[in-house]
């Protein structure tokens, strides 16, 4: 190998995308001529003035998809992604989360929501309406906790390669990502539903179970 | 899902409808990208944007990824297409001078270089011309390979080699310039 030779491969050496053979003949050539030697260390010590002086940093915000984008609107979506089995759940959770107005809190990478079983002193209350702005309310506040927690307890990667550890931690954010968009694209679906079906919720409250009725909305009953 | 995927079991799986196969590819791959854009632009802002829309249309496309090892590659692809119509269509992204100096002497590190240096490596290779920047990055910073460069930037492997010594040759002159 000679002085041009080798000089042509020294990005592939430092790119380590020689083969065993071109590697054995440019570490000849390198300990005969000072020049080439000389070269090639220029190429390393390069390499590593760049990376040591602009180191990477961590994204701002995460990229992460926030549902599936497809055109038949959320409802297509939450069929693909959940089946209509799992979209029941979901609905069924978001009534309890309107009448019962739970608790939410947000602990070990797990979003809970707590009913209560009784008001204080267990009185029965009289039907009560939930209006849109307090199922917002509620959703919204579920939102804040995720997102506050989220950012907080959650390091990235860095770069590419095997996902270490917090992988199984990615990944549970990564599904309540999923869950908070349905929640959010739910909230205003479910009121829409409670318009356009006349349907009216309502919560009492009595001893030990809870009892919840759904009757037909009567015009002095609108929230 | 196992935790140790791969690239192509998780494009797989993400073409199956889930999304969050898909989203453990964007939080692999999220820092590399989105610091290829930040050292290429010079702008937090418009690396977001580029990221945000790469990863968006990666996922809408997916279906089009041949080789589904070579996801990276792929995405890469797009972040640099997306950047190159974004500069044929207005004026050159703005580089942020003040990004450029925001100089990281974080202790803990092993060898911390002093912020005049990092400001000097990083005005020089933002100074490069794109075509020697693009280059410079991916080989350097994020360790592509050239035949997966030639793919990312759609060019042949000889043109990049040449651009890249002589991208190294201007690194170097303006380096001997600041002693």
């Amino acid at each position: 190998m000679n002085c041009p030779e080798f000089e042509k491969l020294i990005a592939e050496r430092i790119a380590e995308e020689l083969t065993a053979e071109q590697t054995a003949e440019m570490d000849a050539h390198e300990q005969s001529c000072a020049g080439c030697r000389h070269a090639l260390a220029e190429w390393q010590k390069m390499q590593s003035l760049l990376l040591a002086n602009w180191p990477a940093e961590e994204p701002r915000v995460p990229f992460f998809l926030p549902s599936p984008t497809q055109e038949g609107g959320w409802l297509e979506a939450a069929r693909t992604w959940f089946g209509v089995a799992s979209m029941a759940a979901v609905t069924g959770c978001l009534l309890l989360l309107v009448v019962l107005r739970p608790a939410v809190s947000y602990d070990h990478s797990q979003l809970a929501i707590r009913f209560s079983k009784a008001r204080s002193g267990g009185e029965a209350t009289s039907a009560q309406a939930v209006t849109q702005a307090q199922v917002q309310a509620w959703v919204q506040q579920a939102l804040q906790q995720i997102t506050v927690v989220g950012a907080a307890g959650i390091q990235p990667t860095s770069g590419a390669g095997p996902i270490p550890s917090d992988a199984e931690q990615a990944r549970r954010v990564t599904q309540l990502g999923v869950q908070v968009e349905m929640l959010k694209e739910n909230q205003s679906a479910l009121w829409q539903q409670v318009e356009q079906h006349g349907v009216y919720l309502q919560s009492s409250w009595r001893g030990p179970s809870d009892q919840i009725e759904i009757r037909r909305k009567r015009p002095s009953d609108r929230p | 899902m196992k935790v140790a995927d791969t690239d192509k079991e998780l494009v797989e799986q993400a073409l199956e409808g889930r999304v969050e196969a898909f989203n453990l590819l964007v939080w692999r791959w999220q820092r590399q990208l989105y610091n290829f854009l930040l050292r290429f632009t010079g702008n937090r802002s418009v690396a977001e944007d580029i990221c945000q829309e790469a990863f968006l249309r990666g996922y809408l496309n997916l279906k089009e990824l041949r080789d589904r090892e070579r996801f990276a590659s792929w995405l890469f692809r797009i972040a640099v297409n997306l950047y190159r119509s974004e500069r044929r269509r207005s004026a050159p992204l703005p580089a942020d001078p003040a990004e450029l100096n925001d100089c990281d002497n974080s202790k803990g590190r092993a060898h911390p270089m002093s912020c005049e240096m990092q400001l000097a490596i990083r005005t020089l290779v933002s100074r490069l011309r794109p075509e020697l920047r693009e280059v410079v990055l991916l080989r350097f910073f994020h360790g592509f390979q050239f035949d997966e460069m030639a793919g990312i930037l759609d060019c042949p492997v000889g043109t990049l080699k040449s651009r890249l010594y002589k991208a190294v040759d201007e690194l170097r002159v303006g380096l001997d310039g600041q002693k």
